[in-house]
């Protein structure tokens, strides 16, 4: 097989997490899973930061893997929505300047959630969450609250945790401030995990003609809990708004979604859709 | 409870944080390169339960707090306050 199309046929993964979010595996092992794996080209998307795209470039030289460069943006939104950038200039000092600011209010939250719950007569320990979620979050401190049967239900959990998420709903960027920002520093803007949003189809398809006013490039269509039916109305969606499919595994690591994509699998992200996205950067240029 | 102390206890806790893997060797090395945000904020977590205190969003820095002897001061101004 010639080389080019034996790469245009290989398989890639555009949505992973590590340890720098709330993955539980760090970079190094990611990428080494993901050589592993016989993966072709993987995109580093940590929750709003870029932190370990550095240690991946490094690492994957020793596996002749390619990485794309990439960050999870947390997105104000009706409902609270995440958006990929893909091939984002990492260094860039306004993406820096604003992941910063976005880590730094995630930090205070997250302590202000659990000074609520102490408050509250909860006496629970962060380090008691880590050991039992494998990450420290307000998600994680809910789940835990509610798993452990520390609170009743989830409306007493809303009830405690509602100032901390109204809080960091302000803290994050608009849909049109993420894209414009994801183009400032080169990258393509890509919804993610789209039916997980909770929309009906009309609510979903009038999500991404608004999305794509704003510059939207791309949708995830693949992914873990998209079904066959999903995948197809999502391509429909995508096609007819003239944008490009992406697709990953959103990979958390042993303890959260822990299947990386490979070659095994039935749902698989060729490489072609990579050279798309790169075909799309070129013409931007 | 004195400066002693205060550090001795939050080398325990920073021990506990960071897995016991690149624990600073010393009160005044900086570990702010070794910690990740959410170990940061187990860190800060931690701190508060222990010393019963509630840190200001202010000193929300990491900067400000990666050194253990850092983090002493910030405890025993706290206190001082209370």
């Amino acid at each position: 097989m010639m080389k080019d199309s034996y790469h245009r046929n290989g398989i890639v993964d555009l949505h992973m997490h590590t340890s720098e979010s709330d993955g539980r595996d760090s970079v190094a092992t990611v990428v080494k899973i993901a050589a592993k794996n016989k993966l072709f080209a993987i995109a580093i998307t940590d929750h709003d930061t870029v932190s370990g795209i550095e240690t991946a470039l490094i690492e994957a030289k020793k596996y002749n893997l390619e990485i794309i460069p990439g960050v999870e943006f947390s997105v104000s939104y009706k409902p609270h929505i995440h958006i990929l950038g893909l091939f984002v200039d990492y260094q860039d000092a306004e993406l820096n300047r604003h992941l910063k600011k976005v880590t730094s209010s995630r930090m205070r939250l997250v302590t202000k959630a659990f000074r609520i719950v102490r408050n509250n007569g909860i006496d629970i320990l962060p380090q008691q969450v880590k050991d039992d979620k494998g990450y420290v979050s307000v998600e994680s401190l809910g789940e835990y609250l509610l798993e452990h049967q520390l609170l009743k239900n989830k409306q007493e959990m809303d009830s405690y945790l509602c100032s901390v998420w109204d809080e960091w709903k302000n803290c994050l960027p608009s849909a049109q401030e993420c894209i414009a920002l994801i183009h400032k520093c080169n990258g393509l803007a890509v919804l993610a995990h789209a039916k997980l949003l909770g929309l009906n189809d009309y609510e979903l398809e009038s999500l991404l003609v608004e999305l794509h006013s704003y510059g939207l490039d791309g949708v995830e269509q693949i992914h873990p809990k998209h079904s066959e039916e999903d995948v197809k109305k999502l391509k429909n969606w995508t096609d007819s708004l003239g944008m490009f499919y992406s697709g990953g595994s959103d990979y958390h690591g042993k303890g959260g979604r822990d299947i990386m994509l490979s070659d095994r699998d039935e749902k698989i992200v060729p490489y072609s859709w990579v050279e798309r996205m790169k075909a799309m950067l070129g013409k931007r240029i | 409870m004195d400066k002693r102390d205060i550090c001795e206890k939050v080398n325990t806790i920073l021990g506990k944080v960071l897995e016991d893997i690149s624990v600073p060797d010393g009160n005044d090395v900086d570990f702010s390169d070794r910690m990740n945000s959410i170990e940061f904020v187990t860190l800060l977590i931690s701190i508060e339960n222990e010393f019963d205190i509630e840190i200001d969003d202010d000193d929300f820095d990491m900067e400000k707090l990666s050194s253990v002897n850092k983090i002493a001061d910030l405890v025993i101004s706290y206190k001082e306050k209370n």
